[in-house]
C-alpha cells in the first residue's frame, strides 16, 4: 500500500508493539516509512539546509567523499 | 537522470540516498549513482552533467543547480557486477522517474564489507528500518 508523510499514525499504530524501540524512535521510523520516496528526500534536504550543511559548502565542512 | 537516460546510460541509486529513499531515517549529504560504466570515462557523465548546469566540486562529484551533490560510482566493494545488482533493484518514484535503487539488503552487504566508522551506524539504521518494515507489513 503506498502511502504520504499525512498517513504516519496508521503506520505508528503498526509499529507501537516494535520492541527495543522508544517512542520517539517509533514516531521517526513511522513517519519515514509512511512518507513517500520523495517526501523522505524532502526532509533529508531540508533538514541539512537547516543546519546549512546542502550543497558544496558540505563537502568542505566534512570532508566527504 | 534524465539525461543519463537520454544517453542510454544504465544507472542505479546506492548508498545512503537510497536508504533514505526506502524509508531509513538518516540524512545525506549527496546522491550515489552507480554506473554501467568503466571508471575512465567518468569525463563522459562530468560533461553529460555540466551539460545540464551542473558545477564540478570533485573528480567524480558535481553540484546540481539546486545545490544536490551527485556523486558518480564505478565500483561498489562487496557486491556483484552492475548488471547482477541492477537486475535486484527496486524502481521508486523519485523526481518524476521510475529510478533503480539498491535494495537495503544489499547497501547493508556492501556497508558491511567496507566497514568505516560510520559505516556501523548505518548498518545499525538500515537494520532497524528493515524490521520496522516488516512489522509495517505483517500487521495490515
Amino acid at each position: 500500500m503506498r502511502t504520504s508523510l499525512k498517513d504516519w499514525p496508521k503506520v505508528y499504530q503498526k509499529l507501537k508493539r516494535l520492541r527495543r524501540l522508544d517512542e520517539h524512535e517509533k514516531f521517526l521510523y513511522a513517519r519515514s516509512l509512511a512518507a513517500s520516496p520523495d517526501e523522505r528526500w524532502r526532509m533529508n534536504v531540508t533538514y541539512l539546509r537547516s543546519l546549512g550543511l546542502w550543497g558544496r559548502s558540505a563537502l568542505k565542512k566534512f570532508d566527504s567523499n | 537522470m534524465g539525461a543519463l537516460r537520454v544517453e542510454k546510460i544504465r544507472f542505479q541509486l546506492i548508498g545512503m540516498s537510497a536508504a533514505v529513499l526506502q524509508g531509513v531515517p538518516v540524512a545525506t549529504l549527496d546522491v550515489d549513482l552507480r554506473l554501467d560504466l568503466p571508471s575512465r570515462q567518468y569525463m563522459r557523465v562530468v560533461n553529460l552533467a555540466s551539460a545540464q548546469g551542473a558545477k564540478l566540486a570533485r573528480n567524480t562529484v558535481v553540484e546540481l543547480t539546486d545545490g544536490t551533490l551527485v556523486n558518480f560510482i564505478f565500483e561498489v566493494t562487496g557486491l556483484s557486477s552492475f548488471a547482477t545488482e541492477l537486475r535486484k533493484a527496486r524502481k521508486l518514484r523519485f523526481n518524476g522517474m521510475d529510478v533503480p535503487v539498491m535494495p537495503l539488503e544489499s547497501i547493508r552487504k556492501s556497508k558491511t564489507a567496507i566497514m568505516r566508522p560510520k559505516d556501523s551506524a548505518h548498518i545499525h539504521y538500515i537494520n532497524e528500518t528493515l524490521r520496522a518494515l516488516n512489522a509495517n507489513r505483517r500487521r495490515k
